[in-house]
């Protein structure tokens, strides 16, 4: 039976937050069976219905269909975590492409797709618009051929820096021309005449010899992730010679690694996924499956090693308060953060960590924590004085009359309605402050726990 | 918590980068950041680097904010977002293609700002026309990069890396930051007017701060209720529950602390245009120098593929009108420490579309400064044989445009931030802070804490007779008097830090009015008396002292003679410290209270007893603070006041004509028995006064700052732009901005009033006590009028300025500030 602060861990990394149902769920069996529970994702996880005409708001809409799936409205919020994951790593951004149903369309496919095959995830978004758009795949022709998704490809999505050469990015190029997509009506268009069919050679493998050109781009995904070879004159000494699907499943699990465990990657992990990827040819379940029952992610150093993403912070806000994202995500305070849904700040996506912690960013996120805090206050001045919390309600008049001269139980009780266990050493500042303060500002107490560094890591 | 209070002694001396490195950037930290090659820069390939995203690295104690050293640069970039059309900026006037292929679009040479005998500025550029004109614009034409990409997106992304066709991981300005910086902490070097930081302002270890254009929220307030919460969120940082816990918890301390510093220097009322107000943002945070090396903002859209004729000008008049403000606003001290460059991702084609302009390549752009060695650089592309599509070459690589920047005026390193060599265009004719004569502007510092030795009073300049050393005659319009203040008068040679002075203002030819400020030091965009035609205008200054033992006095319309009386001085030796009180009246002839009844008399002398009386103790006050007004004279005259027992000197405290209601603060010493002698020459006056303090061996000391604007009810400056009035009291915070630190006890200010439209009084108190009655200003419709007032600082670190009758605007310029 499994420790329940493993548990709790597993479900913060997983599920954004350890809903307390979840845990009582899964805590009477092993760490294996609550991965296996969690993997358990539903085969349609729903689509958002614009309702606005602007394409702006579309956007938003998006947005927040997404953050409610994160916070209430899937049973297996992994799967949203993992289109997440996928969004920062194969990335477009809504500004360039801009079109919210195509941003709906590769979202989506995240959503869908994220734990099913990279083989068939990559191919998918290669030829939706809103890849072809965001990296000028769809100006991509034989005559003037335009290198960035064909480089992107293997730099940022697939392989890494110094494992193909410029001849496989060129050939790689050739093999994508032809695809592109109507401005006007955002369609996707095969242009033949744009196609380069040349035979070519890429990271040692023949692609292009003839067959269905509209499937030559596909190829390429084909060979990185099959028979293909790390050039002897890559830059990347390590690599060379090896098979570029050993160097994909590495490239990929310390993606996923850094993603779920903010650490560095240990080297048993990563062999093991990658050999995991490739026995089930790049199956995303299963490979998943390995990192999250390895014995290293339940180290104290992991437990300690990420700090919560703006997104994973907004989700836990959404879940302490009770809010739904349409009465409170504050989307324009997110970029300051460091990280907007829908708006990558570059095609290598967001980085982790430190990338996050700056005082600038701090002051987004305590902006976000006031607007929350207000918000929970909607019903405050009302008669009946009511705040909503993830675990039930408290009334002004519990706060300013019942826990006048208790300003302790106050903490504890607001606390366990936003479901939160804090630090001691956080709980007593809470607890000075509640004692100092006025009683008309103890209502502050939810805000100073949005604030509380625990709020932010995860 | 941060002391404010950051351009004292100690912390330049503490925080001052020494001339012999401040210009040279570690190139071996440059070598392991960035020297490894990569072109592309990419972090997400390089392990190494994202490593450094993984681990803690944010070391609490090692960040700063210091003032720049002497000669750093400072540099603003402005971003045009969306392809400025350089054509269109900087016209070609003589050449027919433009006309042919700009059509509808192009501007007849006769509208232009002509630079000479080819091109023109855009008429929106007036303020750009201003600086050509003083030699202090810089033209760098034809700005580009080989194999152009038309993509906002990728154009903008090379542009901001420094980096041509390679995936950007990091910016230009973010790499000289690492360089700068290397694993030291600073908010304050590098920031972003704006809500993010973009892409140039981020390095491969270092980013730049991200300071919206408004008043900080979370961390600013200064109630009671604000302090405790911000004290839990401060008691939550601890590193003992692992190193991102408290790296976090260190980022939300960090964030209190800097909405604390930014709060005092940002106002809350910022011009509607938004790159005007994040100009002046920028100014602002210039002048403070909390440390700003490079600033950035940006604003557009310059995207302009049709109704170009509607938008292009406006934008260009907004650029205009942002640089007119920022150079309004940045103080003279800082004036030739700072340049100004823009940018945008790409002109525009050199063929209309039918009323507007699609994405083009190379375009020129403008450095600005007062160490810019104006002129044309580069050069214009040619337009010949271009075709609807085809779009212009370049001449310059904007990386070269960087380096001749990078190298000119930040010290250098461009080698290493742009990794390669490029053309210094040499852009500059001197470095940061050199003036044309080779000596540098000192930046102003505030004073160390100092107690008062009150002087018996004594002339010791007038332009009438050449007292003082002064040379005799009026000043001229713009003119400058140098007065040696030490061993002047009883001032010691050395060690004083400020004088107490009265300083009058004689036969002025026009409406002027004169700014005392420190010897040595730059003329502040401050003034200290409101003069005209008609009797002698004074006003009491407490003024630093310069580093060359004088003050000096400018003359800003019009001739004028200026005197000179000194009352005191403070030192950081032997003197008594100041004790504020709630204002109130020490005496009133009208009514006879603490004096005789009835006005005074030509050459009448009155003891007044002042020890016991209004807030001052009956033993141990050497010297006391008080408004003297006088009202309802006869004929004109001047009121003198003197330490009791001592023989009046040559002096005067208030001037006056027939029926004036006329004001002015005095510091005097206490005579025999804690009192003062009054006495008047002229008929007939009456004569009341209002105690602020007294001086004595407990309470604070001052210390004297550059003059500053804190106020301006005019543009609405510390205020909402309105004047104040019978319905309108208005709250000056004063404590916790600019220089002026948190806890401060009382304030030095000039308040000046004018755009008066009833005669009327304005009263100065300390914020969250009750109206005294009391007055400071005493108003007469049509005249500019200013004393000084020295308040205790009430709630919040605040005064109060009520206004009775009418409306009047009110600006203030905070001279010192008293700590305990």
């Amino acid at each position: 039976m499994a420790v329940q602060a493993d548990i709790e861990h597993l479900l913060r990394r997983t599920e954004f937050v350890a809903r307390p149902a979840r845990v009582a769920a899964l805590v009477g069996g092993t760490i294996a069976a609550a991965v296996d529970d969690i993997l358990a994702v539903p085969a349609n996880p729903g689509s958002v219905t614009f309702t606005a005409g602007e394409n702006w708001e579309r956007g938003m809409e998006l947005s927040y269909y997404w953050f409610d799936r994160m916070v209430f409205d899937s049973t297996r919020p992994l799967q949203e975590k993992m289109s997440f994951f996928w969004h920062g790593l194969l990335c477009s951004e809504f500004g360039k492409v801009g079109t919210a149903e195509l941003m709906r369309e590769q979202i989506d496919t995240f959503r869908f797709d994220g734990l099913g095959n990279l083989r068939l995830l990559v191919k998918k978004i290669s030829t939706q618009v809103a890849m072809l758009r965001y990296l000028d795949n769809n100006q991509n022709r034989r005559s003037s051929p335009n290198q960035n998704f064909a480089r992107e490809l293997m730099e940022l999505f697939l392989l890494g820096v110094g494992n193909y050469t410029e001849a496989d990015v060129e050939a790689a190029t050739a093999a994508w021309t032809g695809h592109t997509d109507d401005w006007e009506t955002d369609a996707y268009i095969w242009n033949v005449g744009w196609h380069d069919a040349n035979l070519k050679t890429l990271l040692g493998r023949t692609i292009n010899n003839g067959g269905d050109p509209t499937l030559h781009g596909y190829e390429t995904i084909d060979v990185i992730l099959g028979n293909g070879i790390v050039p002897v004159d890559a830059t990347n000494v390590a690599n060379r010679g090896r098979d570029t699907r050993l160097v994909a499943a590495e490239f990929i699990s310390r993606k996923m690694w850094t993603f779920f465990a903010g650490t560095s990657p240990p080297a048993s992990v990563i062999a093991a996924m990658r050999d995991n990827a490739i026995t089930n040819d790049f199956a995303i379940k299963p490979w998943l499956r390995v990192l999250l029952t390895s014995t290293e992610f339940y180290t104290a150093e992991v437990k300690q090693g990420l700090v919560r993403s703006p997104v994973d912070m907004m989700v836990a806000m959404l879940v302490a308060t009770g809010l739904r994202a349409t009465d409170n995500v504050p989307i324009w305070l997110m970029e300051g953060m460091g990280q907007a849904p829908l708006f990558p700040p570059n095609v290598s996506g967001w980085k982790h960590n430190a990338y996050f912690v700056n005082a600038s960013a701090m002051a987004q996120r305590a902006s976000c924590a006031q607007s929350f805090g207000w918000r929970t206050m909607d019903g405050y001045w009302d008669p009946g004085g009511l705040i909503q919390l993830a675990a039930g309600t408290i009334t002004r008049n519990e706060i300013e009359v019942t826990y006048r001269n208790q300003p302790d139980q106050l903490v504890d009780r607001i606390l366990t309605l936003m479901q939160i266990t804090l630090s001691p050493s956080s709980r007593e500042a809470l607890l000075t402050f509640s004692r100092n303060a006025q009683w008309w500002e103890r209502n502050q107490l939810i805000l100073l726990t949005l604030l509380a560094p625990e709020f932010h890591v995860a | 918590m941060l002391d404010t209070d950051i351009s004292t002694r100690g912390a330049l001396a503490h925080l001052h980068i020494g001339e012999t490195d401040s210009h040279a950037l570690d190139r071996r930290r440059f070598l392991q950041l960035i020297g490894m090659g990569a072109g592309a820069g990419l972090f997400s390939g390089s392990s190494s680097t994202l490593l450094d995203m993984l681990t803690p690295g944010y070391d609490a104690s090692a960040w700063a904010a210091g003032p720049i050293g002497q000669n750093d640069g400072v540099l603003l970039v402005i971003a045009m977002y969306g392809g400025n059309d350089g054509l269109n900026t900087v016209i070609p006037f003589n050449d027919g293609n433009y006309y042919t292929q700009h059509g509808g679009l192009a501007i007849p040479g006769s509208q232009t700002l002509a630079l000479d005998g080819n091109v023109g500025l855009n008429p929106a550029l007036t303020e750009m026309k201003r600086f050509w004109d003083i030699g202090q614009l810089a033209v760098v034409q034809g700005i580009g990069y080989e194999n152009p990409d038309l993509s906002h997106f990728n154009s903008m992304a090379y542009w901001m890396a420094g980096r041509p066709n390679a995936i950007a991981s990091s910016g230009w300005l973010g790499r000289w930051l690492d360089g700068k910086l290397g694993a030291t902490k600073d908010l304050y070097m590098g920031a972003e007017v704006g809500y993010s930081v973009p892409l140039h302002m981020i390095g491969e270890q270092q980013r730049g701060t991200a300071v919206p254009p408004g008043r900080p929220n979370f961390g600013a307030g200064t109630d009671p209720d604000d302090l405790r919460l911000y004290q839990a969120v401060r008691s939550m940082q601890t590193s003992a529950n692992g190193p991102w816990f408290g790296s976090v918890s260190q980022a939300f301390v960090d964030q209190l602390d800097m909405a604390a510093t930014l709060a005092p220097v940002i106002p809350e009322q910022l011009p509607d245009t938004d790159i005007v107000a994040r100009l002046e943002v920028a100014a602002r945070l210039i002048n403070a120098n909390l440390g700003f090396r490079v600033l950035t903002a940006g604003y557009g859209d310059f995207d302009t593929h049709s109704d170009q004729l509607a938008t292009h000008p406006v934008q260009l008049q907004e650029l205009n009108t942002a640089l007119q403000r920022f150079f309004e606003l940045l103080e003279p001290a800082y004036a030739n420490r700072v340049t100004v460059m823009t940018f945008s991702e790409f002109g525009r084609t050199s063929w209309d579309n039918d009323g507007g302009t699609d994405h083009g390549t190379s375009a020129p752009h403008f450095v600005i400064g007062a160490n810019v060695k104006g002129g044309m650089y580069g050069l214009q592309p040619s337009l010949v044989g271009l075709d609807q599509w085809d779009r212009m070459p370049y001449h310059v690589d904007f990386r070269s445009y960087y380096a001749s920047i990078l190298d000119g005026w930040m010290g250098g390193g461009s080698s290493d931030v742009l990794g390669g060599n490029f053309e210094n265009l040499g852009l500059f004719s001197r470095g940061p802070g050199v003036n044309p004569d080779g000596s540098s502007t000192p930046i102003a510092v505030t004073g160390p804490p100092s107690t008062f030795v009150p002087l018996t009073p004594e002339r010791i300049a007038d332009t009438r007779d050449g007292t003082g050393g002064v040379s005799v005659g009026k000043l001229a319009p713009g003119g400058r008097i140098r007065v040696r203040v030490a061993g002047a008068g009883g001032v010691p040679e050395t060690g004083a830090c400020a004088v107490v002075v009265n300083v009058t203002v004689v036969e002025a030819t026009q409406a002027m009015f004169a700014t005392v400020y420190p010897g040595a030091s730059a003329l502040p965009r401050t003034s200290n008396i409101n003069g005209g035609p008609g009797r002698p205008v004074p006003n009491l200054v407490v003024m630093g002292v310069g580093t060359d033992g004088h003050i000096e006095v400018y003359n800003s319309h019009g001739n004028s003679h200026v005197l000179v009386d000194v009352f005191g001085y403070f030192c950081e030796t032997a003197g008594d410290r100041m004790v504020s009180v709630t204002p109130s009246r020490l005496f009133d002839t009208r009514t006879g209270v603490g004096i005789r009844p009835g006005t005074l008399r030509h050459l009448e002398q009155v003891d007044v007893q002042v020890a016991g009386l209004a807030g001052v103790p009956a033993s141990g006050a050497t010297a006391v603070v008080m408004n003297l007004t006088v009202t309802q004279p006869s004929a004109p005259g001047f009121l003198r006041m003197t330490p009791t027992g001592q023989t009046p000197a040559q002096t005067s405290n208030v001037n006056f004509s027939a029926n004036d209601t006329v004001p002015n603060l005095v510091i005097c010493r206490l005579g025999n028995g804690g009192r003062i002698t009054l006495d008047s020459a002229g008929e007939s006056a009456h004569a009341l006064a209002d105690v602020f303090g007294y001086f004595g061996a407990e309470g604070s000391r001052l210390r004297t700052m550059p003059p500053e604007r804190v106020l301006d009810t005019r543009i609405g400056l510390g205020s909402s732009t309105a004047p104040i009035g019978p319905d309108r009291t208005l709250t000056l915070t004063v404590g916790g901005r600019a220089r002026i630190p948190a806890d401060a006890t009382a304030v030095v200010l000039n308040v000046t009033a004018t755009n008066v439209a009833a005669a009327s009084f304005v009263t100065v108190w300390p914020n969250g006590e009750a109206a005294p009655a009391t007055s400071n200003l005493n108003l007469v419709p049509g005249q500019t009028i200013a004393n000084l007032v020295i308040c205790r600082l009430g709630a919040g670190g605040a005064l109060s300025i009520g206004n009775q009758i009418g409306t009047c605007d009110v600006i203030a310029d905070a001279l010192g500030y008293f700590v305990d």
